[in-house]
């Protein structure tokens, strides 16, 4: 049966699963570099510039910036995947059924994507995690609960191409049970759209945690991560801006990457959507 | 426009459930004060209708919304309405001037690279740049080196005092228009240079290119027009995300707009101003998502027709 399906192109998701262990990799090892503990409070060390002990200088209350930030990678980067991971269930859900089933529920679905899509997402995300002041999972639900309707837009557009092709018919002449076509027919071909939408939402959610953080409202201190470092730094900006440029640089770096990797499988992928 | 209303409720209903989920209520900032007795927060209670069932209380919001009554702010007690429609001008200087950069900025760069292709790599890293930046920290960046290092600008604030001249108030509107201006530059430009790609290859500008129309004019009337055609739906679109997306920009410049308010509301956790504050944003971006379907069909003759 598989020698009659077309066989997906493997780079994309490939790569999209490299990446993501990769972050988990490097979300894993950082912490171990850190040459201090990242809640050590040294109030002799207060606002210290970089130097030779503290190598991007110490925050208000003498703790490390090098290693806060270290660590702080962990929280950011869990956050921006597992956000995606819930995206990604989602849309791909949506997109699939909405695209495989069309009719009324095609119209249900996207009626709702196109509501959802008209929301104010980040007010709406603030006063939810304001109130609600989830934990990092919850944290991630919320973030990739509210970011799933370009996905499911995306992966429809695929489903409804892909569900004409003669390997469809192929693979259910042959007499396949209908999840056995979606699961391993069907969405293995829809693998660069969904990779591309993949690396979007990452970047996206480390983006959104560090925004909801440096309001005060996404992961709470004392756990440092890159937002709610930024939003310790405001007070401090003139007299130690060391503190809030190390971590607003590390987010800048991590989406960039992330988001480069992005364009670069939407243009080896069949179809080039940009975003 | 009648799938706006539906929007509209269900946005009122998330937000109202949500901001009714805390334990105490909004009323919850007061129970910890020393300085408030249960009598008077059992009065505050009854002033709000919160003695009342859930889904009544929504009631009474709901029609007190559509009536204009929108609520007092539990944090001054002035009219909910008349703090939001007070801060309504200084959000829109702010949009306005960030729409107009964006848009001379993306229609600049996409033409100089449409006809430059050696200069598209730099331009395409540019743009994923600008959107990978987070834009609370480029406003401290930009704070930090032009107004703290270079002391070129204000660091913050509309007017240095009430009646400074138009001078003063452009030197303030710079560095907030310029950073809520970044990210849409980034944006606009890839969507931007993808749409004029598709016109430059297209049959017609060959043609016009061997009659020997002259390169400027063949870039602006050829090429630039029919690109823009789809350009104009991202944009409106991506008008509406200003409106929340100020939030950030408004914050770190106190800028004294709207997101700046919603910010404050936050802190404070002043529900009503909160509340009026998501109807405002989503009925922004319903409003400027039927402009967009409307602008679409105007622009495009061929849609005009059926």
């Amino acid at each position: 049966m598989t020698a009659i399906a077309a066989r997906p192109p493997a780079s994309p998701a490939r790569t999209a699963l490299l990446l993501a262990a990769g972050i988990a990799a490097v979300a894993l090892l950082l912490p171990v570099l850190a040459p201090h503990a990242p809640n050590a409070i040294d109030l002799a060390a207060r606002r210290v510039g970089p130097s030779a002990a503290h190598w991007f200088g110490t925050d208000d209350l003498g703790r490390d910036v090098l290693s806060r930030v270290l660590h702080g990678a962990r929280l950011s980067l869990f956050v921006g995947l597992a956000s995606a991971v819930v995206t990604l269930v989602l849309g791909v859900g949506v997109g699939v059924a909405s695209g495989w089933r069309g009719g009324w529920l095609d119209t249900l679905l996207m009626r709702a994507t196109d509501a959802l899509l008209s929301m104010p997402r980040l007010p709406l995300l603030m006063v939810a995690a304001a109130i609600l002041e989830p934990g990092a999972v919850a944290l991630a639900v919320l973030v990739g609960g509210t970011g799933w309707m370009e996905t499911a837009r995306v992966v429809r557009a695929d489903v409804l191409a892909l569900r004409e092709r003669a390997f469809i018919d192929a693979v259910r002449a042959s007499g396949a049970a209908e999840w056995r076509i979606l699961v391993r027919h069907l969405v293995p071909n829809a693998a660069p759209t969904i990779a591309v939408a993949a690396t979007l939402a990452v970047g996206r959610g480390i983006l959104l945690e560090s925004a909801l953080s440096f309001f005060g409202v996404g992961v709470r201190p004392p756990a440092p991560s890159w937002g709610n470092m930024l939003y310790q730094a405001q007070q401090s900006m003139t007299t130690a801006p060391w503190v809030a440029l190390t971590p607003g640089a590390c987010i800048f770096a991590t989406v960039f990457v992330i988001n480069a990797l992005g364009v670069r499988l939407a243009r080896s992928g069949p179809e080039v959507r940009p975003a | 426009m009648l799938q706006a209303i539906p929007l509209l409720l269900v946005v009122s209903i998330v937000g109202f459930t949500l901001l009714h989920l805390v334990p105490g209520g909004p009323l919850d900032v007061y129970l910890g004060s020393p300085n408030v007795r249960p009598e008077d927060i059992a009065r505050l209670r009854r002033a709000y209708g919160l003695d009342q069932s859930l889904p009544v209380q929504y009631g009474a919001w709901l029609v007190g919304f559509v009536r204009g009554d929108w609520g007092y702010s539990y944090t001054d007690g002035r009219p909910v309405l008349t703090r939001l429609l007070e801060r309504v001008p200084a959000t829109l200087e702010l949009m306005v001037s960030a729409l107009s950069i964006a848009l001379v900025v993306a229609m600049v760069v996409s033409l100089w690279r449409a006809t430059r292709p050696r200069g598209a790599g730099a331009v395409e890293a540019l743009s994923v740049a600008g959107i990978s930046l987070p834009v609370f920290w480029l406003g401290l960046v930009a704070q930090l080196v032009f107004a703290v290092a270079l002391r070129w600008l204000p660091s913050s604030g509309r007017v240095t005092y009430d009646g400074a001249g138009l001078a003063d108030r452009l030197r303030h509107l710079v560095l907030p228009a310029l950073v809520l201006a970044t990210v849409h530059v980034a944006a606009w430009t890839r969507y931007l240079g993808a749409s004029l790609d598709g016109v430059l290859s297209a049959p017609w500008m060959r043609a016009a290119r061997s009659r020997g129309v002259p390169r400027s004019l063949l870039m602006a009337r050829h090429a630039l027009r029919p690109a823009l055609l789809p350009f104009v739906t991202v944009v409106l679109l991506d008008a509406a995300l200003l409106v929340s997306g100020a939030v950030v920009t408004e914050s770190v410049f106190a800028w004294p707009g709207l997101g700046g308010l919603f910010a404050e509301a936050l802190a404070r956790r002043d529900y009503a101003l909160l509340m009026a504050f998501l109807m405002l944003t989503s009925t922004a971006i319903v409003s400027l998502n039927l402009m967009a379907d409307v602008a679409y069909r105007w622009i495009d003759p061929r849609l005009r027709a059926t």
